[in-house]
């Protein structure tokens, strides 16, 4: 590769680490970046510090916010008594979107992969453990826990294993129907999928 | 199915290739070793599975000094619309796979297009070589047979790979985490049951047509009174041959309960489809142990010819035939075997070879290619 001067080689070094980003991309964003005003570079350079230093989990929820408890589970008319699994702050987005859901959620941050090294001691199960205990011994009713994990073998491990631990405290589970995508094919589909959109099917 | 038009860029010894086939049913690339005949069936393969008979490491494909070495067929139906596939490596091992145009992110959107049957050297190693090698065979069959068995069997394929990781942390556990750990186990295990049986039940039902078929074909070739039969072997424990799809499921359960200790002393899982085999056996003996040469041979030609008329059946159109320099591996009483099954019209017959001689010349007729490979060209 070319020469770059110092601070450029570091600015594309560190790009370059970032997900999804390769040598050529990396170049592109800080050359980008070079060109644009100082206060332009100024305010994304505090954004960055800012998310960093204000975002922490939610003690309730353990999605990422800048307030504790979060403004998903302060919000007045959200319900306390629903509360919807999933692995990812992003799927709480995807899901706030749809503008269907008005209960409250809980984030895992990941899904259960040996592989990955990543276990139910990494995920955020013992703070849902704690957190249904609390609301029941708190004389709080909870109507229905919703898993919403994503289709694959590890979102399917995921969805046992909590399945199972939370079985004695007898709170009525559900998960999301899983169907085919908009514009699949249906013969394509994988059995898995199939089965589940099967199982998952609607009166018309 | 036949190939009207293949192009390939940068492919092994291939900077650019573009050739028109038409209506041609037997091709035959005639050329000294090493000028592109291999690479050009190999090519056609990996159009067609997104994998190489020759070697795992699809990189070196890419030629020297490129991005990208590409794949891109036009393919005739008897009663379908044209299919147009493109298969590209690139240097740094991703992939590109494009259908009719449109570009398939998943493979296992991709695979299962194209029906192949392809026979090398290797083939007639098969049924002596490792359980792996028959797996094998039997997955690319299934793949071509029924387009979900892909993902169904890299889904498997991954439970078993997140279940022996998770085996390997449990040898070095005690106490709760044991006990928590434990339970994460069995979350793995009821997937891996639920998926394991479908792939056994599927692997079987293939067959025990391939096994009717083979009785046949087998009967044509060695031109004697004997018997084949090709069974399947789990390592289930218990007679499967009878069970559906919820006793299987329930089965292999079982056993993965039951190898528990012994799977967390070895870090691996010891039972399921993974580990299961396939058994040829001719007279009542097994063949691996028992055959001679010649009866290998015979059975692994046979197994060839059955599996051509496996897809044939299914998808009632014949599949494309790749013969990579076997004849100079078969007699000529078997040669000629393979020339009566071949000729059957339709079916389009891909070969290569050093010298076209012998019985395989008869073959070759009016409307047929002979084409001459040298130094990564083609001449008519
Ligand atoms: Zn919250």
């Amino acid at each position: 590769m070319s020469y770059l001067t110092p601070p450029l080689g570091r600015l594309v070094g560190a790009f370059q680490k970032l997900p999804g980003i390769g040598p050529k991309s990396a170049q592109r964003l800080a050359f980008h970046i070079l060109k644009q005003p100082q206060s332009t570079v100024e305010e994304l350079a505090q954004a960055l510090l800012d998310a960093k230093a204000q975002i922490r989990f939610c003690s309730i929820c353990s999605n990422l916010s800048a307030q504790d408890p979060c403004e998903l589970c302060t919000h007045p008319q959200r319900s306390k008594a629903t509360i919807c699994i999933v692995a990812d702050s992003r799927d709480v987005l995807a899901l706030e979107k749809t503008h269907e859901y008005t209960g409250s959620y809980h984030v895992l941050q990941g899904l259960i992969s040996p592989m990955d090294g990543i276990g139910p001691e990494q995920l955020k199960i013992r703070e849902l453990v704690q957190r249904l205990r609390e609301h029941l011994q708190a004389d709080g009713q909870i109507d229905e826990i919703i898993f919403a994990l994503s289709p694959s073998i590890e979102g399917e491990a995921t969805t046992l294993y909590l399945s199972k631990l939370l079985r004695p405290m007898q709170i009525r589970m559900s998960r999301i129907a899983y169907g085919l995508p908009m514009g699949g094919d249906l013969e394509f589909a994988d059995e898995v999928t199939l089965a589940r959109a099967m199982e998952g099917r609607q009166e018309i | 199915m036949w190939l009207q038009f293949i192009e390939l860029n940068q492919f092994r010894n291939y900077k650019s290739l573009k050739l028109e086939l038409g209506d041609a049913r037997q091709i035959a690339l005639v050329g000294f070793n090493a000028q592109g005949k291999s690479n050009f069936l190999e090519s056609l393969y990996l159009l067609a599975f997104a994998s190489s008979f020759r070697t795992a490491s699809l990189t070196e494909i890419v030629q020297w000094g490129s991005t990208i070495a590409t794949v891109e067929g036009n393919f005739g139906y008897k009663h379908n619309v044209p299919l147009s596939l493109k298969f590209g490596i690139y240097k740094n091992g991703k992939r590109q796979a494009i259908v009719n145009q449109e570009h398939q992110k998943r493979l296992s959107n991709y695979i299962g297009h194209i029906k192949l049957v392809c026979f090398t050297p290797k083939d007639l190693m098969m049924l002596t070589g490792q359980p792996s090698d028959r797996r094998q065979f039997i997955d690319l069959l299934l793949t071509q047979s029924y387009p979900r068995y892909y993902s169904l069997l890299q889904n498997y394929q991954r439970l078993i790979k997140q279940r022996n990781a998770l085996l390997k942390n449990l040898k070095k556990r005690t106490g709760s985490q044991l006990a928590q750990e434990l339970d994460e186990l069995d979350s793995w295990d009821a997937q891996i049951s639920q998926l394991g049986a479908q792939i056994i039940k599927r692997r079987q039902v293939v067959l025990t047509d391939l096994s009717r078929l083979l009785h046949g074909t087998h009967a044509s070739v060695s031109l004697m009174a004997e018997k084949i039969e090709l069974i399947y072997r789990s390592n289930l424990g218990e007679d499967i041959s009878q069970m559906g799809l919820s006793d299987l499921e329930q089965s292999l359960a079982k056993q993965l309960k039951a190898k528990k200790t012994s799977d967390i002393l070895h870090g691996h899982t010891s039972v399921g489809p993974h580990r299961d085999d396939l058994s040829f056996v001719l007279n009542g003996h097994e063949l691996k142990f028992f055959g001679s040469q010649g009866q290998i041979r015979t059975v692994a030609l046979a197994l060839k010819i059955a599996e051509m008329k496996y897809l044939s059946d299914l998808f009632n159109e014949p599949p494309i035939l790749l013969l990579d320099d076997v004849f100079s591996e078969l007699d000529i009483k078997r040669q000629q075997a393979l020339i009566e099954h071949i000729q059957q019209p339709g079916i389009q017959t891909f070969l290569t070879t050093t010298h076209l001689e012998g019985p395989v010349q008869r073959f070759f007729n009016q409307g047929s290619k002979i084409l001459h490979v040298s130094g990564g060209s083609i001449f008519q």
